[in-house]
């Protein structure tokens, strides 16, 4: 019996869809509501929001956490126009 | 196949644009990484984006991740397969499950945007 070619797992193809598919899901999870507030409601003035003053801003943007989450957003949005 | 074909039926409009929401989203992102830049320079140059060409620009950008958002986890129940006990999850309910997830997640990040802010 001919064994043939085997066929071996795209690998690369997991990777770079697997990529793609979370760049989606965190867009859609964390962008809107960064918009809606961040963009639409601090400079309206409707609620207080962290990166209206320098000090508030630096000091969250200081913490380890929000470091990761911010690599995390941005690096995932970017991901998705892949 | 013609440049326009996209035109022709609303379905395919409605695609087009689905896979355009991501440049408005990226451009609003290159914002607020100019934001966190601007952090950077010290208190006497921080100045936050404010303008009202802005907040036009960020509720075009709403409106174009909302679109994003809805038809994306609407999806999630048709890739998702989850099985429980040898049986499939209702497509329904993987959906409902990130709808939920995204309304946790929303809350949580709205809560820290504005809780620390003054």
């Amino acid at each position: 019996m001919s064994t043939g070619a085997r066929q071996r797992p795209a690998l690369m193809h997991l990777y770079w869809w697997f990529l793609f598919s979370q760049g989606g899901v965190i867009a859609a999870l964390l962008i809107p509501v960064h918009v809606l507030i961040q963009g639409i409601l601090g400079p309206l003035g409707v609620v207080r929001v962290v990166d209206r003053h320098y000090d508030t801003w630096v000091q969250v943007l200081g913490n380890p956490i929000v470091k990761l989450y911010l690599l995390v957003l941005i690096a995932g949005g970017r991901m998705a126009m892949m | 196949m013609p440049a326009g074909w996209w035109t022709r039926k609303r379905h395919y409009f409605l695609y087009v644009v689905r896979e355009f929401t991501a440049l408005p989203l990226a451009l609003w992102l290159l914002w607020l990484l100019v934001e966190i830049k601007r952090a950077g320079d010290g208190p006497a140059r921080y100045s936050p984006h404010g303008s009202t060409a802005f907040v036009v620009f960020s509720v075009i950008v709403l409106l174009f991740a909302l679109y994003h958002s809805v038809t994306f986890l609407s999806l999630t129940g048709v890739i998702i397969r989850v099985k429980l006990f040898d049986r499939p999850l209702p497509s329904g309910l993987i959906s409902l499950a990130m709808f939920v997830l995204w309304a946790v997640a929303s809350v949580v990040i709205g809560f820290v945007l504005i809780w620390f802010g003054r």
